[in-house]
């Protein structure tokens, strides 16, 4: 080997180095993006309504942050968790907009019943004046 | 002399043929990423339910969602399926919290009324007990 060629392979082994070096110092990575969706699904998860209510919803959530966090893990694109990191986000957040609306059907439901039986009550007391009950308004 | 150049000539032409196919390689990768077909449909649906369902709840998050949804057909448009598939995967998302918001405002409400009535019989029996 010519001492021109030893040069060139020195100089593109510094040249590969060196960008190496770059690409692993500065590879910038979405971890406000990340953080923010474990703290959504944190929340999620430790409210017992959202377990109860919405096991199915939240394990979507949980899903998604698992994928996130793989990701993340194995170097991927920052752009890649972000996204994924959001979708888990919004998947933690419609878990606990479900529950809550499914512990106000049940609420519903219970005071429609209740309501029932109170007008029975009051029909029962021979009295015609039941007063007029604002009826089904749920849709 | 003119064989020492020729050799150099085919070891420039391997190298060519290297980059060549290295390039071809990157390129079907690019040109390979499927269309999101199926991310934007799934959008294009929930975006869909959501419509009807909400109308001041969760305005806000729809609009978000419908934005979203037509950056994914404009990206997917003009072949840009990587950002197409991210645009319609969080519309889809955006939609669905946004109908969630909705319904469970329009069931909250309702159970309020429903409360409500009971409140109201509770009064008129205890009344009549008197």
């Amino acid at each position: 080997m010519t001492r021109k060629a030893i040069r060139h392979a020195a100089l593109a082994a510094l040249g590969v180095c060196t960008l190496l070096a770059a690409g692993c110092t500065s590879v910038p990575r979405a971890t406000n993006e990340l953080e923010a969706a474990r703290a959504v699904y944190r929340s999620a998860a430790a409210n017992p309504q959202v377990r109860a209510r919405a096991p199915v919803e939240l394990e979507l959530a949980e899903r998604e942050l698992r994928d996130a966090e793989n990701l993340q893990r194995a170097d991927a694109e920052p752009a890649k968790v972000a996204h994924f990191s959001y979708l888990a986000a919004q998947r933690a957040r419609i878990a606990t907009k479900t529950a809550e609306m499914r512990a106000a059907e049940a609420a519903y439901t219970m005071a429609n019943e209740q309501r029932n039986r109170m007008q029975l009550d009051l029909g029962q007391r021979g009295n015609a004046q039941v007063p007029a009950s604002s009826g089904q308004t749920a849709r | 002399m003119p064989y020492a150049a020729c050799k150099a000539c085919t070891r420039l032409s391997d190298l060519q043929r290297i980059a060549a196919l290295a390039l071809a390689l990157g390129l079907g990768a690019c040109s390979s990423l499927p269309q999101p077909t199926e991310q934007i449909d799934g959008a294009r649906a929930a975006v869909s339910k959501a419509e009807p369902v909400v109308v001041q709840d969760g305005a806000a998050e729809l609009r978000v969602a419908q934005y979203k949804l037509a950056r994914a057909e404009q990206d997917a448009k003009r072949g840009d399926y990587a950002n197409a598939r991210i645009y319609a995967e969080q519309a889809q998302v955006d939609a669905d919290y946004a109908r969630a918001i909705a319904e469970n405002a329009r069931v909250q409400r309702a159970a309020a009324e429903a409360d409500q009535s009971v409140r109201r019989l509770q009064d008129e029996l205890d009344r009549r007990a008197k």
